[in-house]
């Protein structure tokens, strides 16, 4: 049996265990080899259609051990940095986030603000639906086009 | 007068002209309409900092566009609201030069400032400027602000309502320039020097300044300068002081 063969069956093994036992982080170290799992975040797999180019468990070993990047599944609508600017989930440091995952929300809902110099942006969702993901962190300067939530109709 | 901003509502306190104004984007009883405060308790300027003004030295508004503008030229709205409040200055007798982001100075010290509120949605954007200047130098009622600021007074007198009108008829003639956010950048970099001015930056997050050359204003907003030993980079966000 190759190398691969070995991963790829300790992986199916490992993924069986993390389904058996509803857990959402395993990680097993085994010789030089290191085997990280990482589920999506809680609730966030509830509204996700079968995607099979989003694969609940990712293997690691990357830097850091890191979840491996999602791609976004067919059914959810992505809302994109309209420009450059500092991301905030809530008006004010001490306000309530505008918005959760799992959180329902209606097209026009405020949903993050985005401050670029001089310039203080409330976005407004165009989709109307369940907020799957919040991918960018709170404070976080964000790119223009860089994705900010996943929205599952 | 006869223009897309002759709605005008005065009071004689609000918390931040900008935050009633923000309310109102988007709305239809909101388009062209500008909000005139006495005073603010929290008017502000970038990071949440305050913008100090003592009860009738400073004409303070907020003005909504009569249109909504494509997201994609948002960049442009600082320097546009900039350039227009330059100008209506200029037409009052005083002269100006422009700061990046976009302070407006008379000398060195700083006479007027913009932050400019928006709601996006999608590929529209609705959009409000919001301005202070200060015009009145009441004797020592500037005192514990630092730098010390300029006043209009300094250099002629101003009365605060003919400057208002001034400033809605400029926007009237601006809200049309908004479509070309590539020559707006050009006379913002002319007004302010650029390129050759001298700036110390102070990056968001970075602990030590430095110092660069501006060069102009990259399409998204940015400040490209260039540092000693010839490399460019574009500032996204920084507080910037310009030196001599």
């Amino acid at each position: 049996m190759s190398t691969e063969d070995r991963d790829s069956q300790t992986l199916e093994e490992l993924l069986a265990i993390m389904h058996e036992h509803d857990l959402d982080r395993l990680k097993v170290t085994s010789g030089d080899a290191v085997f990280e799992l990482v589920r999506r975040e809680p609730g966030a797999q509830t509204f996700v259609a079968p995607a099979p180019s989003a694969p609940a468990a990712a293997p690691a070993g990357n830097a850091g051990g890191a979840p491996v990047p999602l791609a976004a599944p067919a059914n959810v609508k992505r809302v994109l940095a309209p420009l450059t600017g500092v991301f905030y989930r809530s008006p004010s440091p001490d306000a309530d986030v505008f918005v959760n995952e799992g959180d329902r929300i209606a097209e026009g809902d405020v949903i993050c603000i985005l401050e670029a110099m001089k310039l203080f942006n409330e976005i407004q969702s165009e989709y109307g639906g369940t907020v799957v993901r919040v991918l960018a962190e709170n404070g976080e300067l964000v790119a223009q086009g860089e994705e900010l939530f996943w929205i599952a109709p | 007068m006869g223009t897309a901003f002759a709605k005008i509502r005065y009071v004689e306190r609000t918390g931040s002209t900008n935050d009633d104004a923000a309310e109102l984007l988007g709305a239809p009883e909101g388009l062209g309409l500008t909000i005139v405060a006495e005073a603010q308790d929290r008017g502000s300027g970038r990071k949440g900092r305050s913008w100090i003004a003592q009860p009738g030295t400073s004409l303070l508004f907020t003005t909504i566009l009569p249109r909504a503008i494509p997201t994609a030229d948002l960049w442009i709205l600082p320097y546009a609201a900039a350039i227009a409040v330059r100008r209506a200055l200029f037409e009052s007798g005083v002269p100006t030069t422009l700061h990046w982001p976009n302070d407006l100075l008379v000398g060195e010290r700083k006479v007027a400032g913009i932050l400019c509120a928006t709601r996006i949605v999608g590929d529209q954007a609705w959009v409000a400027a919001g301005v202070g200047i200060n015009v009145h130098r009441i004797p020592g009622a500037q005192a514990g602000i630092e730098p010390p600021p300029a006043f209009c007074d300094d250099i002629v007198p101003v009365e605060r309502t003919a400057l208002l009108e001034r400033m809605l008829l400029v926007f009237d003639a601006w809200n049309e320039t908004l479509s070309m956010p590539q020559r707006i950048a050009r006379v913002w970099e002319r007004a302010a020097g650029l390129p050759g001015k001298r700036y110390r930056l102070l990056l968001d997050g970075a602990r030590e300044p430095f110092e660069a050359t501006a060069i102009g204003i990259a399409t998204g907003g940015g400040l490209i300068v260039e540092r000693a030993g010839g490399a460019r980079e574009t500032i996204e966000l920084a507080d910037a002081r310009a030196l001599r």
